[in-house]
């Protein structure tokens, strides 16, 4: 055949595909995602920020702009809320992601009355470590969710020694004495998950945390329901003097202020029938960044690194708008993908428990 | 087949038989209604007063005041949400920190639709066992009554001319007389019209703030002490068993301190979640002790009692016509220029039109009668008067038979004494010009006898051109004093006691007051020993060991009055 004749029928078949694919629409990898599935259209979500949460708007790796987009993505209108006009009686879900500074004494009255009247609402709650003054256990909001719903997150930060990953104690109860140096892991993932409840089931295997605080919970009769919805595993306890690891290097289990080594409550979930109101902590505002819980690999793509925290974060929203799950499969993160994370504190075999060449070949 | 009469028979019966059964699976309905249900804050981790505490310092009087209303009474602490049913809550004398668990338990309640009363003292008041620190600034309370009320509370202690740091230090002292505000609101209306005070003890200041976005807010009672002194430290502290001293002193700091007229009770209701929500700047204007002291068919101050009343009836959202009457045994007559509340017991003098007179200065009649305080006079005109009308009440004050002037009632509201020392304006006394000219004066100027009435501007005049003699109503003036400017004092004794011509025992009895007696003070002799007083009633001297006064005698003038 003719060069030229060839050269001919080929550009035209690339005009041809060009064409086609101009007139398609085109599709996202977002998109895709989020086809065929339910949808949360007319749900009106308001996000704080006046406590320097972590803000819709921030597309940076503090910021929680990817969640805020799949939520639009859903349907769902996004405001921000204006804490001095009270809550709009369109709200049906308020997300605080992770204040820095303290809830006023009025926000909080407000947002109290906001719950106790049908409101759900979403917290995210870092650990009170410099600069997070915002939410302390004992004292403002958490005060009075634990008095009335039985939830609340403890001002610890759950943590794990380095030593105790590589060398995990036999009977598991040997805790760091005074002046311990070494590393404490505060960034991790788990599979310790509730998938019993609906916010911890459909497919998610593991999730990220990135410093998170451990959550207290009265899961007895009460009128209401408190389920936990994720756990460390056994290996972890609560340090309450993280700041100060931070500054010389040592830490120290303090009998009576640590939380105790064990199976921590890391999320939970708190429903009141009577009242229609439903609360969803988590004990991490990292949990749902751009650049921790809902990093991506390649960068900016929907290849999430750690799917779970996207699925958790969606059927926790789903589940305080009492909407249907969203089943999602993301793509693969691509091989560039590099963990931000320290490894899992899986305890990991010893050298001489990997079979020898001759073993494996017999 | 059966017959047509056994068929109807049978199905009569079955017809009887089902509306039976029907009865009794309906339940019989009775015509019940749910009483209202008010609960009051009692909370050991507050401190505040308590419904069922009928000490000086309890709120039981108070309590009854919404039972007599129809509702039913309970007392809650603020440590578990409060009960859908409740209709009203009150939280009165926090002493104790108010918490912002506290508070938002209290805002969760008035978002939903919920009515809240909330009396607050000053911060570090002495309340005679505990300085109160409701730290209410702190809750967020403040906060948010502000934005979505209106209603600002002050830090600040309203002071009173002649407080000072030692009178303070002692509740008992520290009594002042509050107004109805111009604003005309139904709680207060009647206090406005009788010109009735409220009195309250030790009190901060509100702010009110009448529109805002979802709120409308109105002022209720006011103070003219004009100056509002912010700092906390002025009062002494209890501690443990020992007072310490104030650190900081009793002075005006100009652009710290609050200056001018100012709000102590302001109402508001809410649109968006229907709430209502008062405020007091006073706890013990509702205590059993102090504003409610007394009866309630027998208030030792009618002005509290009818507040109270009212208020509670408010807070009920109850309509007005179901709202309590005013006590009975009082002289209930709005000094307006009107003659709509006069009785038919009123003495009456009747004069013909006078075709040569001005209609607006021509009398048709004169009503005329007095309790145990004032007389009353009203002027019927043949046309309303204007404002510079000027009635003259005349007496034969020489005994000649003559007819002298002795009081004048203008219609701008001035009254003034005409005496041998010249004239002397009446703070006590009252004048309007409605439909005719109406006014009261204390009875202590009245004469024996008012020998003519007299009607005129500088060119006209009309006379009623015979005595009049006002009748006796057998009633109570509802207030002891008209006004209460400058320092006030009370007799406080078990026994009554003299009132003197001077300063000396050796002086004349002028008369014997009973305990509870409220006096303006005018003055002191030299050490303060004796304190020159004055009501609608009497004026003379009382001794400084039989009243107690609410602020410091020494700051009064000093009179020379020879003993």
């Amino acid at each position: 055949m003719p060069t030229k004749l060839i050269a001919f029928i080929a550009s035209l078949t690339l005009t041809a595909l060009l064409a086609i694919s101009l007139n398609s629409p085109v599709v996202t990898q977002a998109e895709a995602l989020l086809q065929e599935v339910p949808r949360l259209d007319g749900a009106n979500i308001y996000f704080t920020e006046a406590g320097k949460e972590a803000s819709r708007f921030d597309r940076s790796d503090a910021g929680i702009s990817r969640f805020a987009g799949l939520l639009r993505m859903l349907g769902a209108n996004l405001h921000t809320l204006e804490w001095r006009t009270g809550f709009p009686a369109n709200a049906d879900l308020i997300v605080i992601a992770g204040p820095v500074d303290d809830l006023q004494p009025d926000q909080i009255a407000r947002l109290w009355a906001y719950v106790n009247n049908g409101g759900r609402l979403l917290l995210l709650a870092d650990p009170v470590v410099n600069p997070v003054r915002a939410l302390p256990a004992n004292s403002g909001l958490f005060q009075l969710m634990w008095a009335d719903m039985g939830l609340r997150a403890r001002s610890d930060i759950a943590v794990v020694e380095s030593d105790r990953i590589a060398s995990p104690p036999a009977d598991g109860t040997e805790e760091p004495q005074a002046g311990s140096a070494g590393a404490l892991i505060v960034d991790f993932v788990t599979a310790n998950i509730n998938t019993s409840h609906p916010i911890a089931s459909g497919g998610i295997s593991e999730v990220a945390f990135f410093g998170a605080r451990t959550l207290e919970f009265d899961a007895s009769p009460q009128g209401y329901e408190v389920t936990p919805l994720i756990y460390t595993d056994s290996n972890f306890y609560g340090e309450t003097a993280y700041a100060a690891y931070l500054e010389d290097g040592t830490f120290t289990f303090n009998i009576g202020q640590d939380t105790t080594r064990g199976e921590l409550a890391l999320a939970a979930a708190y429903d009141n029938p009577r009242a229609n109101s439903r609360v969803v902590v988590i004990g991490d505002r990292e949990f749902a960044t751009n650049g921790r819980g809902l990093q991506t690999s390649p960068p900016n793509t929907a290849s999430f690194l750690y799917p779970g925290n996207v699925r958790f974060l969606l059927n926790a929203v789903t589940w305080l708008l009492d909407s249907e799950p969203v089943d999602l499969s993301f793509p693969t993160p691509g091989p560039t993908a590099t963990a931000t994370i320290t490894p899992s504190p899986t305890p990991t075999p010893t050298p001489e428990a990997l079979p020898t060449e001759e073993e494996a070949g017999s | 087949m059966p017959s047509l009469f056994l068929l109807s028979r049978r199905v009569l019966a079955i017809a009887l038989l089902l509306v039976g059964a029907g009865g009794l699976l309906v339940r019989p309905t009775s015509a019940q209604t749910t009483a209202p249900v008010v609960r009051f804050i009692v909370d050991n981790a507050i401190g505040s007063a308590s419904p069922v505490d009928a000490s000086r310092t309890g709120l039981s009087k108070f309590a009854e005041r919404f039972r007599a209303l129809g509702a039913t009474v309970e007392f809650i602490a603020l440590d578990r949400p409060i009960p859908d049913d409740t209709d009203v809550v009150v939280l009165a004398r926090p002493t104790q920190t108010v918490t912002v668990p506290h508070a938002a338990r209290l805002w969760a309640y008035l978002q939903n639709g919920g009515n809240l009363l909330l009396a607050v003292d000053p911060e570090n008041f002495y309340v005679g066992y505990a300085n109160v620190s409701p730290q209410i600034l702190r809750s967020g309370l403040v906060s948010l009554l502000t934005l979505d009320y209106g209603l600002l509370i002050r830090e600040g202690f309203i002071i009173e001319p002649g407080y000072t740091q030692e009178t303070i230090v002692n509740q008992n002292f520290t009594y002042a007389s509050t107004y109805a505000e111009i604003v005309s609101h139904p709680v207060t209306a009647p206090l406005r019209a009788y010109s009735l005070p409220v009195w309250v003890w030790g009190a901060r200041p509100l702010v009110v703030e009448p529109f805002g976005v979802d709120s409308e807010a109105t002022p209720l009672l006011y103070s003219n002490a004009g100056f509002a002194e912010t700092n906390p430290n002025i009062f002494r502290r209890l501690r443990g068993t020992r007072f310490s001293p104030p650190t900081a002193p009793l002075e005006i700091n100009i652009g710290v301190d609050l200056l001018g007229r100012m709000n102590v009770a302001g109402l508001a209701e809410n649109t968006a979640s229907g709430s209502r929500v008062a405020v007091l700047g006073d706890s013990e204007l509702l205590m059993n002790g102090f504003g409610l002291n007394g009866t309630a068919t027998n208030p030792r101050y009618p002005g509290n009692a009818i507040f109270a009343d009212r208020l509670a009836a408010w807070l009920l959202e109850l309509p007005e016509q179901q709202w309590p009457a005013l006590p009975q045994g009082y002289t209930w007559m709005a000094i307006d220029g009107n003659p709509d509340e006069w009785p038919e017991t009123a003495a009456v003098i009747s004069d013909a039109p006078d075709l040569l007179v001005d209609p607006t200065h021509d009398i048709l009649s004169i009503r005329a009668l007095q309790d145990d305080r004032y007389v009353y006079f009203y002027v019927e005109t043949g046309a309303p008067p204007p404002e510079n009308t000027r009635v003259d009440l005349r007496s034969d004050t020489v005994g000649d038979g003559s007819a002298s002037m002795i009081l004048s009632a203008y219609g701008d509201g001035r009254l003034v004494l005409h005496g041998d020392t010249g004239e002397t304006p009446l703070a006590d006394g009252a004048v309007a010009v409605g439909r005719g000219i109406e006014f009261l004066i204390p009875r202590r100027v009245m004469p024996a006898q008012v020998a003519d009435l007299c009607i005129y501007d500088p060119a006209i005049m009309d006379c009623a051109g015979q005595p009049i003699a006002p009748a006796q109503t057998g009633t109570r003036a509802p207030a002891d004093l008209r006004v209460g400017e400058g320092l006030i004092v009370v007799v406080e004794s078990s026994i009554n006691v003299n009132l003197r011509q001077g300063p000396s025992t050796a002086t004349q009895v002028l008369a014997t007051i009973p305990d509870g007696t409220a006096f303006a003070a005018l003055g002191r002799n030299s050490d303060a020993s004796w304190i020159r007083v004055e009501n609608a009633t009497h004026s003379g001297w009382l001794h400084e060991s039989l009243i107690l006064a609410n602020g410091d005698t020494m700051t009064l003038p000093e009179i020379n009055e020879a003993p």
